[in-house]
């Protein structure tokens, strides 16, 4: 239980340390009324599994993962719902896929060397929490290649999203399992290169694997219990509980 | 009853109750091997459906895609003295965990996708 209680506190102060700072009310009006593009980056690409045995005198933890990169364009797929969520917070939101093919994306989104864009360091939630709130440092813009594209295609913002990927992590001594990922966002203002500001919210809840193991229940047929359960929790952050929505994180909502 | 009758149900018993606090499993396949998987029928999604997603995956000059499956999840991390009632923080021995993950990836098995995702190569 100790631990419990020192992941916890460890989790608020890092929580605390991503001071991305959310848009002003005039950034966020500006933004609803102008066209924006969402952006979703998944540099994962991977499901990353925990399992923690009791051996009496030891707890171990076992690890593994399972790579979906040209199984799953997640990319696309979460772009499509990001802008979905979106338009439904009263911006003109659209997906960059709708813009680009998938080749210029990739394209685009390699070119990207500048920190605003970089992926978080490590794997997990705790290194994109920790990575979130280096993006507080200002004159962070994105790469010129990106900008351009950006502005033939009329865009006036772009909301650049990322996550730490998803972890599913299985417990002992009767805790049910958890999942886990941390979405992180940024939002630029493309005609005049700025950061206008961004947020992180972390999924961490309870999961019930319905009598399968970790990889049944996420990757069979085609993955459908994984992009089951990102669409739904990434929907709900968008929805509930309604003082943590994504809208209110990036002060996109009242 | 003798001791060592009392010692076995004892631990029997012992491994039933831990074995119950078991909340899931990841489900890595140890059974690799005896999956029947045909060169230049089975595709990809088949062996995905099958065995799920590989631990590991190249792409080759040709365009093809390695697949590598391991048998086995690897050790990240051990809190020696956590499981007792006087609580300690415990050791995370790294040498321990970097001897498991390379043991996972050297007990592994690789399967070869052509471009258009059927089997063309399997170990």
């Amino acid at each position: 239980m100790s631990r419990l209680l020192t992941a916890f506190g460890l989790l608020l102060i890092l929580t605390g340390c991503a001071t991305i700072p959310h848009l002003t009310a005039s950034d966020a009006d500006r933004v609803k009324s102008g066209k924006s593009v969402v952006l979703f980056v998944d540099n994962a690409q991977q499901i990353n599994y925990l399992q923690d045995k009791y051996y009496v005198l030891a707890v171990t933890q076992e690890g593994s993962t399972s790579l979906y990169k040209g199984i799953w364009d997640s990319g696309k797929d979460l772009s499509a719902l990001h802008a979905d969520e979106f338009s439904k917070l009263g911006l003109k939101t659209r997906s960059a896929y709708e813009l680009f093919s998938e080749q210029d994306i990739a394209h685009l989104t390699q070119a990207e060397d500048r920190p605003a864009l970089q992926q978080p360091g490590g794997s997990g939630p705790l290194a994109a929490l920790a990575s979130a709130g280096s993006a507080a440092n200002p004159g962070q813009a994105i790469s010129p290649e990106l900008r351009q594209a950006l502005l033939d295609k009329g865009q006036d913002y772009l909301i650049w999203a990322s996550w730490s990927g998803y972890t599913l992590h299985i417990k002992t001594l009767g805790f049910p399992p958890d999942e886990q990922f941390v979405l992180v966002y940024r939002v630029f203002d493309v005609r005049n290169d700025k950061l206008l500001g961004g947020g992180s919210s972390m999924y961490l809840h309870r999961v019930d694997l319905e009598g399968q193991t970790g990889k049944d229940f996420l990757e069979k047929n085609n993955l459908a219990g994984l992009r089951a359960q990102v669409e739904k929790h990434i929907r709900e952050r968008f929805t509930a509980p309604p003082n943590a929505t994504i809208g209110r994180i990036l002060g996109l909502q009242g | 009853m003798n001791a060592c009758t009392r010692f076995a149900t004892t631990t029997l018993l012992a491994l039933a109750l831990l074995a119950g606090c078991s909340t899931g499993a990841i489900g890595v396949n140890s059974d690799l091997g005896s999956q029947r998987f045909e060169v230049g029928r089975t595709t990809r999604t088949d062996v995905v459906d099958t065995i799920g997603l590989p631990q590991r995956m190249e792409k080759d000059e040709q365009g093809n895609d390695h697949y590598f499956y391991e048998r086995s999840a690897h050790l990240t991390g051990m809190c020696l003295g956590c499981g007792v009632a006087t609580n300690t923080f415990g050791i995370v021995p790294a040498a321990a965990i970097q001897g498991s993950q390379e043991k996972a990836k050297k007990n592994a098995i690789e399967l070869v996708f052509n471009p258009q995702g059927t089997l063309i190569a399997g170990s």
